[in-house]
């Protein structure tokens, strides 16, 4: 048994076209039955395969993804490179750590505030004693600082590098405010120490579970959230910003809503993926919203690839794990390790590892079943 | 943003200061410092701010240039040499890491959009980091061990450190005006920032004025690490702290304009540290950020920028 290379030129004919693109219905079919296969996965199989413990680093992973998503639907399909998302994270950490912090009785006030010698609870956390609003806060309270400070840049134009330079800067103004205000959120040391939301223990293993379960839920709604967002028009237009705004703005869209409101939208994303994660690693403290972090959510969307939302979600896990995995063992490599993360997506991985499927592994797997036929054909003789 | 802030109530504000309240001493000090801070952001906004222009290249691995140079510096003062003659050295070193990088890495890019090549620079950044961090250490370090007593005039107090970082700033940049103005290169340079495509045209050699470029960026990237090292001490971080307020210097001169970039480098430095008198100290790397981001989203050319053009 010999085995032939196949010549170039039978690539283009090689798989029947219904392989190839199965029709719009079938696919959406599949893929709402891998979905729904990979939550019950995750509700009802991780949990006996994991220890607790990896468990809760999965569930604070797949909080992570829906940041990657948030990045996603902005630099993936929009083309504005945010390296500023750890803020809208942050700020949705300490909306629902403020709640959290504020689950005492009657009269008290959270104890970090009697170091300062604080008495009175400033005016700004007394909305925080109600759960409504703070769910409310968590969402809203991001989108609209993203608003505000999009509809700034958006409208004076500010584009490309110049737009990650700012809000990169952004994180470095929220970050010495939030850090030097030891009076008003207790400073660098972060809101921790939570102990009862809804009158459970956050600590108990029941309330850990309820927590995953309710991350695994967010991702999926965010998912479908971003898939709903990127396909039909809405999409469309999010892609044609990124590739040509000039062109866009000729044929009579005007880009600045769809960018400020995709902007906005992703850092809600962004505030809901930060509550959870508060939640699950039970502090959030002003190094959320530290340049690094930011810069950590670019690379999850950049390995996963760019412009595909499973890649996202798979480069934030990914990503992530080899993080945990390599800070444990070697803490000194993991910088080392990101950098060469980043050269190697910018110079062999350009569109990650879901283009790396799509266009690599496909050519990949004509190949193979090339070879299948080939050898199929002249085995028996 | 930061007027937000309730300075009154803050235990580490400087009491009774105020601008009106402050002496003349005061401002006089407070100057000197600006000064060396921003003679330090000026030398590295000069190579963010050419790489930026004739590149069309945000190199987030400018601040880690600084790191390096200033730990080569480190190595030669270990062999004994003054601070002033390691300096040579260390500048070639850091040049030939620049050009490396540049043709190991950079080079295959070239035609890529600048948000790739930012990413690939963040890729260099940390790589660089921690190579420092491996080679020489994670803890501070200082090129000399012991306190330097400030030469005091009347109340004012200068130490003999900040005097060799002005001077040898000043030196610097002369040398950059006339290697900018009388050379060739120099020439092709300003052409190349000026327009791109038009510099091609008339035949000058791109590659060639890249590789300058990279040169005399790191070679100035050196410098003001090694200053930086003068001026506080030696950490794997310090240059990557630095590279916002240089980002913030080098807009503020206008991209791809050298001269632009030294004045927004002493601007940036001085405005950082007369910030201390009407705000708590602790939000001063604050006011570098803020002036950015108030620039980009006013005049996004720079001051000294014509409105309107300009767009990366």
């Amino acid at each position: 048994m010999k085995l032939v290379h196949p010549p170039r030129a039978d690539h283009e004919v090689a798989v029947p076209a219904a392989e190839r693109d199965p029709s719009p219905s079938r696919k959406l079919l599949w893929e709402a039955g891998i979905l729904v296969l990979l939550v019950l996965a995750l509700i009802f199989v991780a949990p006996t395969v994991l220890s607790g413990f990896r468990l809760n680093l999965l569930g604070r992973f797949l909080a992570l993804s829906i940041v990657a998503l948030g990045i996603d639907l902005i630099w993936g399909y929009t083309g504005m490179l945010s390296l500023g998302h750890g803020v809208f994270f942050a700020l949705g950490g300490y909306a629902l750590g403020m709640h959290l912090k504020l689950q005492l009785p009657e009269g008290q006030i959270p104890e970090f505030f009697s170091l300062y010698g604080v008495t009175e609870l400033p005016w700004f956390w007394y909305p925080f004693y109600s759960f409504p609003f703070t769910a409310v806060a968590v969402v809203l309270i991001p989108a609209l600082v993203a608003a505000a400070l999009g509809y700034l840049v958006v409208r004076n134009r500010i584009r490309g590098v110049y737009f990650s330079i700012l809000t990169q800067a952004t994180t470095i103004i929220f970050f010495n405010f939030f850090n030097g205000q030891q009076r008003l959120i207790n400073g660098t040391n972060g809101l921790t120490n939570f102990q009862t939301l809804f009158g459970l223990d956050v600590n108990s293993s029941e309330m850990r579970f309820a927590v995953y379960v309710t991350t695994v839920v967010a991702v999926v709604l965010a998912y479908l959230l971003c898939r709903w967002l990127t396909s039909g028009l809405f999409g469309r237009i999010l892609v044609a910003i990124r590739d040509d705004e000039p062109r866009v703005r000729f044929s009579g869209y005007d880009p600045t809503g769809f960018k400020v409101l995709v902007f906005a939208v992703s850092a809600a994303l962004a505030g809901i993926a930060g509550a959870l994660f508060t939640l699950q690693t039970g502090i959030i403290s002003p190094n959320a919203m530290a340049v690094p972090f930011s810069i950590e959510m670019v690379i999850w969307v950049a390995v996963g690839g760019r412009a595909s939302l499973v890649g996202a979600v798979l480069g934030a896990l990914l990503v992530n794990f080899a993080k945990s995995l390599l800070s444990e063992n070697f803490p000194e490599i993991w910088l080392f390790f990101q950098g060469g993360l980043f050269l190697l997506v910018v110079l062999v991985l350009p569109d990650g590892l879901v283009g790396w499927v799509r266009t690599q592994g496909r050519q990949l797997w004509v190949t193979v079943q090339l070879w299948r036929r080939r050898l199929a054909n002249t085995s028996p003789a | 943003m930061l007027d937000g802030i309730p300075l009154s109530a803050n235990p580490w504000h400087h009491q009774g200061k105020g601008f009106s309240g402050a002496s003349v001493t005061q401002l006089l000090q407070l100057f000197i410092y600006g000064l060396v801070l921003g003679s330090i952001y000026a030398l590295g906004a000069i190579g963010v701010s050419l790489t930026f222009g004739i590149l069309r290249f945000a190199n987030f691995a400018h601040g880690d240039l600084m790191t390096l140079g200033a730990y080569f510096g480190l190595t030669f003062v270990g062999l004994g040499w003054p601070i002033g003659v390691s300096l040579i050295p260390a500048a070639l070193a850091t040049v030939l890491c620049a050009v490396g990088i540049d043709q190991l890495i950079y080079r295959r890019l070239r035609r890529e959009a600048p948000v790739i090549l930012l990413i690939s620079s963040f890729g260099t950044a940390l790589i660089l980091r921690s190579l420092v961090q491996i080679l020489w250490g994670p803890n501070n370090q200082v090129y000399r061990s012991g306190i330097q007593l400030p030469w005091r005039l009347g109340e004012l107090r200068i130490k003999p450190d900040w005097v060799v970082i002005l001077v040898g700033t000043a030196l610097l940049v002369v040398a950059l005006h006339l290697f900018l103005q009388r050379t060739r290169v120099g020439k092709a340079m300003r052409a190349m920032a000026d327009n791109f495509e038009l510099a091609k045209v008339t035949g000058i050699d791109t590659e060639r004025i890249v590789l300058w470029t990279w040169a005399i960026g790191a070679a100035l990237a050196c410098a003001a690490g090694v200053f930086l090292g003068m001026d506080t001490r030696l950490h794997p971080t310090m240059g990557w702290r630095l590279l916002l307020p240089i980002f913030a210097a080098a807009i503020l001169g206008g991209i791809g304009r050298p001269y632009g970039a030294i004045a927004g480098g002493v601007v940036i430095g001085l405005a950082e540290e007369f910030s201390t008198l009407v705000i708590n100290p602790a939000y001063k790397t604050g006011v570098a950020f803020a002036i950015l981001v108030l620039l980009l989203i006013f005049r996004p050319t720079g001051l000294l920028g014509s409105p309107g053009g300009g767009e990366v």
